[in-house]
This record gives structure tokens, sequence and C-alpha cells, in this order.
């Protein structure tokens, strides 16, 4: 662990994981409590999985076609396929009532299916997919720094907007129907800030275990509270605990950092359903 | 639709659209605004579905429906409905007062909370059904019929003219049970109320009238209704 924070005094990579790590937890703690008790962790699942398709597809268009898609960022491909992919799913849920998993498993599939097929396509040799699929806390730079920060002020900012309505979807949507709520139209507000979630936890742990990053602190967090508002703080402490401790404590070892978040914020979950049972009051 | 009127229902019929059937056909009847209105009838028999349209969750396929002086739709936020069961998942961290507060939702709520005098009036509703003392509780550790009373404390917080329940007496037993009918006998002294419910008994103890609901409406004599008499609904005898 000292090793940590002796090579951190001349290694800004370090302390910039740090700080994404902190920021991606303010956007976990805000809107991981919705995706939880609105039970939309599978269609979560399918938004960072359609986002595969995304970067690919950046990838692909970045290199065959330099000339005019040179600027284009692998992570900006996977925020476009996720805004994409976000009011279709919030439609399907709405709409169509049964065989809604094997829609969204078919759509999960394909969106890393077609993620695969574009980086095998394109020319040369591109490790960046790993990167976007498992993560890379320990390079984040300052124009990722920049745009986390800006995704994140952004998902807030419309969270705080849009929180009495995210709040009666959550509790009980028929009631917010009759309120006068357009419950479709806040759904998709929602999806779309779960996407840009998805996008800013990627850079912590990757596309394919943000899905534990976004679901388990805050059902820590709403096993440990009884009202959304404290869920969404614990939710938020509990992240900025995963997301910093086990990647210095696992610093210099071959253990990856990715990996090791998640493992332990698995184990948090755990040690919370085993020790305690759901507040009274 | 008289002043003294406030759901006016004339040839009514409804369609599922996967159906063929009419699951509701030339349905007519009125409710004053002091009326406490029974709706019985077998499962399946478009209790439920009667309900749905009068909330404006469905539409009519023929006839129409006046609420209040108007369409259920334009009208819905001055309809309080309670539900058979509340659809509101206990493991969600809510407590009862947040529970409470739905009621005070509107077209126009934005940002993080609720106003002062939005909880003002939620506390009042929730001092009327006697669960003050709940408001501080998580939603999942109530018992049924406590959960009945503050769903009923929801849509009098929505300052509601009208009320809509839908079986709330099931699954909760018989002490709660005429805690919950003292409690509704008092708001009918100022609103009017129409029920679904399968209990005999309660409905000819405690509603002015009663409709059975069987694809269509038929009134009931609540005043002679036993169960000989619902036997002949049942069959289609109607007496």
């Amino acid at each position: 662990m000292s090793q940590f924070f002796t090579d951190a005094a001349v290694n800004p990579f370090l302390w910039s994981g740090l700080l994404a790590g902190l920021l991606a937890s303010v956007s976990c703690g805000v809107i991981g409590p919705y995706v939880v008790t609105r039970r939309l962790v599978f269609l979560a699942g399918a938004l960072a999985h359609i986002a595969i398709g995304g970067v690919g597809a950046a990838i692909y268009l970045s290199v065959v076609h330099p000339e005019t898609f040179g600027w284009l960022h692998p992570i900006h491909g996977g925020l476009a396929a996720a805004l994409i992919a976000a009011p279709l799913l919030a439609v399907l849920l709405h709409r169509m009532k049964e065989r809604l998993d094997t829609v969204v498993g078919a759509l999960w599939a394909v969106g890393m299916s077609v993620g695969i097929l574009l980086i095998k396509i394109t020319p040369g040799y591109h490790t960046e997919l790993m990167s976007y699929l498992f993560g890379n806390i320990s390079f984040v730079t300052r124009q990722d720094l920049v745009f986390l920060t800006l995704l994140s002020t952004v998902v807030i900012a419309t969270a705080t907007l849009f929180h009495r309505r995210f709040l009666a979807l959550c509790l009980d949507a028929e009631q917010a129907e009759l309120r006068g709520v357009p419950v479709l139209a806040t759904d998709i507000v929602l999806f779309l800030l779960v996407a840009a979630t998805v996008i800013v936890l990627t850079q912590i742990v990757g596309l394919i275990l943000v899905i534990a990053l976004l679901s388990l602190p805050a059902a820590i967090g709403a096993r440990l509270t009884t009202r959304l508002g404290p869920s969404m703080t614990v939710t938020f402490l509990v992240s900025a605990l995963v997301t910093t401790l086990p990647r210095i404590a696992v610093y210099g070892t071959p253990v990856s950092p990715e990996a090791a978040i998640v493992l332990a914020t698995a184990g948090l979950y755990l040690l919370v359903v085993l020790r305690r049972r759901p507040r009274r009051r | 639709m008289t002043e003294a009127t406030v759901i006016e229902v004339a040839e009514l019929g409804f369609r599922y659209p996967q159906n063929r059937d009419e699951a509701l056909s030339d349905v007519g009847f009125s409710v004053g605004a002091t009326e406490w209105v029974g709706l019985l009838g077998p499962n399946g028999g478009g209790k439920t579905t009667l309900l749905r349209l009068l909330l404006g969750q469905l539409k009519p396929e023929t006839g129409h429906i006046e609420i209040l002086g108007g369409s259920p739709a334009r009208m819905r936020h001055k309809i309080g409905y309670v539900p058979q069961h509340a659809g509101i998942d206990p493991s969600v961290p809510a407590s009862v007062l947040d529970v409470v507060l739905l009621g005070r939702l509107s077209r126009s709520s934005w940002g993080p909370r609720f106003s002062g005098h939005d909880r003002d009036l939620a506390l009042q509703a929730l001092e009327e059904t006697r669960t003050l003392d709940l408001s501080d509780r998580a939603w999942r550790t109530l018992s049924g019929g406590q959960r009945q009373r503050v769903l009923i404390a929801r849509a009098l917080a929505s300052r509601a003219d009208l009320l809509l329940l839908d079986e709330p007496t099931s699954g909760i037993d018989i002490h709660r049970e005429k805690e919950l009918l003292r409690l509704l006998e008092t708001l009918n002294e100022r609103l009017p109320i129409v029920m679904v419910s399968h209990d005999i008994a309660l409905v000819s103890h405690h509603m002015d009238r009663a409709l059975w609901v069987d694809r269509t409406a038929r009134e009931i004599d609540t005043h002679n209704l036993d169960s000989d008499s619902l036997e002949h609904f049942f069959h289609g005898d109607h007496p």
C-alpha cells in the first residue's frame, strides 16, 4: 500500500485514477439507487453491452476513415450507442410486457457481437477494446477526467430536476401515471442518465464489469436505509470506498485493480446481506 | 349531469384489443355526491375494467363517462384511487410519508423536494386516517391493514373529490376491517366512494347502493341482499 503513495508522488496517473473513481462514485450514488429500486439492472447491463458495439464502431471508423473520423474517440462511440439504445429499451419496457427478457438479452448479445466484429475487420492490432471491456483505471488521462466531469455534472443536474418523478416511478409507476406524470417520457430520461452513468463507470471497471458497480453499492444502500435520499448517500460512500481502497491495496501486485474493485464490492454486499436484516425503522 | 352527480356512465362498452368478446357492454349508472356505491360481481366480470375506465386508464369503445363534470382523463387528478394491492416494492427504501407524498405529485412537480404545503397536506391525511405515528416508518414494515390506511391517506393527500377503492378489505383481519370501514364511513360524510368488494355483509351494511357487474351493470337492492339473491345473479337469473 505504501508503494502506491510513494509512486503517486511521481506518477500523476495514479491520482487521476482515484479522482476518476470518486467522480464515478457521485454518478453511481445518484443513479444506482434508481436502477436497483426500479429493477433496471438487467436493462442497464444491456446498455453496457450495446455500448461495446459503439466502441467497436468508433475504432473502426477512426482507423478506416481517418480523414473524416480521425477525431472520434472509442468512448464517444460507446456513449452514442448507449444514448441511442436508451429510449429504445425504455419503450420496450413499457410496450413489451411479455418476452422483454428475451429481446433485451438478444440486444445485449448483438451489441457485443457488433463490437467484436468491427474490431476484427479493423486493419491493425487494437488493444483499446480490452481497456473498455475490462477498464483501465491505471491510465486515466486529463481529457478523460474532463469528459467524466462533464458527464457526471449533466447526470446529477438532470437527476436533481427529475428526482421526485424518478422517485414516483421507483415507488409506484401506476400512481405516478394517475397523478399526471408522463411515465414513458420520464423513463426515457432515466434510461438516458443510466446510459451516461454506464459510460462514466466504464473508465473505472470496464463495460463487462460496470453492472456490479451500478447495482451492488445501491443494493447495500437500500438494505441499510429506509429512504431513497439517505440510500443515495450510502451508495456514494460505498462506491467511493470500493473504487479507492482496493485499487491502492493491490497496487504493485499482479491483481487487476478493476477485478479487485468488483470483488471488494461483491464481498461488502455479501457481508451486509449476511450481517444485517433490512431495518424496521 | 346534475350538480349532485359525480359519476355519469351511459351505454358504455369496452373490448380488450386481443379479445373478440366485449369485457363490458351497455353499462349505465350514476353516482351521487354523497353516495357510497359498491361494485359486486364474479371474477372476470369486469369490475376492475370498469374502475380502469373510470380512472381514464382505458378508453371506452362505445358510450361515455363523465366524472366530476369532465372526462376521466381530464379529471383523474381529482380522483383518489386505492388499489387492492399497492404496487410498491417492499424492498424500495421509502418511508410512509414518502408514499403519501406521491398523492401530491402533479404534472408540474419538478426538483428534488416536495414543498412545505405538500408535506402539511400529507401529514393531515395521515392524521385523518390515524396513521400519523407511522409517518417515519419504513413502508416495508407495515401490516396489510396499515398499508391500506396509508394508501387511503395518499388518496386524501391529493385533495380528491371522489374515492375509488378496489377491494381494500381483502387480506386484512376482521378487527382491521372494522377500523377501515369506520374510517370510510367518516370519509363518506364528505366524499362519494365507489368500492369493489366481494363481501355481501359489508356491502349490505355499509353501502347506499350496489351494482352487479358481469359484462354489464345492474342495480342490486342492498337492503335485501343475501347469498340467495346473489346466487341468482351468478346464474344470470336476475330477480
